[in-house]
């Protein structure tokens, strides 16, 4: 790597300092090795742990965001669980057209739901430049998973966060009206209900509320 | 590569020594410019792992508690409504309960083991076998005597829990220095104490020889909630039945004093309730067994529904 410039040695005359500083570039040049190998292996080890953090997030600040837009999330479930909110929303169930009311034409909603539930997400995200997804999981026919779009704004990033909860159906559960006040029929009359019976017993469905939510 | 102080230059203008040691310096520059570099590298390591640090620590969900959580509060969601829904459409015997109970259990569980797999959650719901049988105990409009029309007699026997207990005395039919008492085994260890002086009720517990004024009010009846500890909603802590250890028959001493409505549901079999007494066959309490598995969790919790029980 280095060629040292070394002059000939002419005996060791202690009156020259040339002998000198040849022995001090010499060492120089073994440090020079010493640490450029530092660096070489110092700059592998910081590629290798470079890996251990891009991967998942950028920054700290936005893990701190995620983790509080999942609290959210859960939140507005539990509320919505605990009031009932959830439980009208998910049975506002449009037996003519078939789909939730109000829906766009594709059958689901492409903002907020006009129910307490839809309120409280918009308050939540809406205001917040927050998207989000909801979807209904329920057992079909076959006893398989399936799963239908409640609300959809579009394909999430990659640092989307979600947050579920169960609903559980009761086969005398009532089919709500628009505006979330109950009918006559119950879950186990109506036939054009999304999610199918899934016993023959108390429990009509277990539906499975997942919230999808990421930053636009 | 070393030789970045052209030697001749410095030999020409400064003479030879001067020029042996300039070159010497760049060397020096040099190996200085590589520590610093490392020096940086090493700076950028550490932030590196302490914003990977911080990254870790802030990671709330690394263990999925918060989901294990959720679970159970939608499963003890689930069992309150299979409760309420075996009471209410399956109105038969304690067996008939108790198979619908359990069989809205296991549907939830097929249902939400799928979804949960999904999700690489194992998860596992069971009705832990018996649920405890109960009877309902209500009558409305009475005097609160024995059908037999006895003052001091014994509502239930054997009786270790209580649920849903009211009582609503409506009209004072003795004297004013008369005592209408409910009674938990033995009048040393706890009584309800209700009394009428013409113009205001008064509602006390003697609780093993301490005996506590609850209320005194001029209404016109009076409600006392035992199991939610309230008198006409006005909390009253001594009215806590379930201090009562053990089993213990429940009495009513003076019962021809007043008249009203009371209610109960009580641990036993109707058989165990004064004959002529009203009854309906009703499931105490159930619990659910509840499991909960990821790679990195293992949660195992216990589920009781005992509606209107006291702390419940």
């Amino acid at each position: 790597m280095v060629t040292p410039r070394r002059p000939p040695s002419d005996g060791g005359d202690p009156g020259r300092t040339d002998a000198v500083t040849s022995d001090t570039r010499g060492q120089a040049h073994t440090l020079e090795g010493v640490v450029a190998s530092l660096i070489l292996l110092s700059a592998v080890v910081f590629a290798l742990e470079m890996t251990a953090v891009t991967p998942l997030s950028a920054s700290t600040s936005s893990q701190h965001i995620e983790n509080q837009q999942e609290a959210t999330a859960r939140g507005v479930l539990a509320s919505a669980a605990e009031t009932g909110a959830l439980e009208r929303a998910v049975l506002s169930w449009n037996a003519t057209s078939e789909e939730f009311y109000d829906t766009t034409d594709r059958g689901y909603f492409a903002s907020a739901p006009p129910n307490r539930f839809g309120e409280l997400l918009e308050r939540s995200f809406d205001r917040n430049g927050i998207a989000y997804n909801v979807h209904l999981q329920y057992q079909d026919d076959d006893g398989t998973r399936d799963s239908r779009r409640f609300v959809y704004q579009g394909r999430p990033s990659d640092n989307a966060v979600q947050a579920t909860w169960s609903l559980v159906l009761f086969e005398n559960d009532r089919i709500r009206d628009r505006d979330g006040d109950p009918t006559a029929t119950t879950v186990a009359d109506e036939s054009t209900l999304f999610a199918p019976p899934a016993s023959d017993g108390a429990v009509y469905n277990v539906v499975r509320v997942e919230v999808v939510v990421w930053r636009i | 590569m070393a030789d970045l102080n052209p030697g001749g230059r410095a030999r020409d203008e400064d003479g030879p020594a001067t020029g042996r040691s300039g070159r010497g310096r760049g060397q020096i520059i040099l190996v200085g410019a590589f520590a610093l570099a490392v020096v940086f590298v090493a700076l950028a390591l550490v932030m590196n792992a302490a914003i990977y640090t911080e990254n870790l620590a802030t990671r709330s969900e690394s263990a999925g508690t918060a989901d294990a959580h959720v679970f159970e509060r939608t499963t003890t969601k689930a069992a309150e409504e299979a409760f309420r829904y075996a009471h209410e459409v399956n109105a038969s015997d304690h067996e008939g309960l108790r198979r619908n109970v359990t069989q809205a259990m296991e549907a939830y569980h097929n249902v939400t083991r799928t979804q949960q797999a999904a999700g690489g959650q194992l998860v596992d719901v069971a009705v832990v076998p018996t649920p405890p049988a109960g009877t309902n105990v209500t009558e409305t409009n009475t005097v609160f005597e024995s059908p037999g029309g006895t003052g001091d007699w014994t509502v239930a026997s054997g009786v270790s829990g209580t649920r849903s207990f009211r009582l609503d005395v409506e009209n004072w039919l003795g004297d004013s220095d008369d005592e209408l008492w409910v009674v938990a085994g033995d009048a040393d260890d706890w009584y309800l104490n209700v009394s009428y002086d013409g113009s205001q009720w008064e509602v006390g517990v003697n609780d093993s020889g301490t005996y506590t004024t609850c209320t005194t009010t001029a209404a016109s009846d009076v409600t006392v909630d035992v199991s939610g500890g309230t008198v006409d909603g006005d909390e009253c802590e001594a009215l806590n039945l379930g201090d009562v250890g053990g089993t213990y028959d429940l009495k009513i001493r003076n019962g021809s004093v007043a008249d009203g409505d009371y209610t109960t549901i009580a641990d036993v079999e109707p058989s165990a309730v004064a004959a002529g007494v009203p009854t309906e066959e009703v499931l105490y309490a159930m619990t659910v067994e509840l499991t909960y598995r990821t790679p990195e969790l293992r949660y195992r919790t216990t589920i009781r529904v005992a509606p209107g029980e006291t702390g419940g």
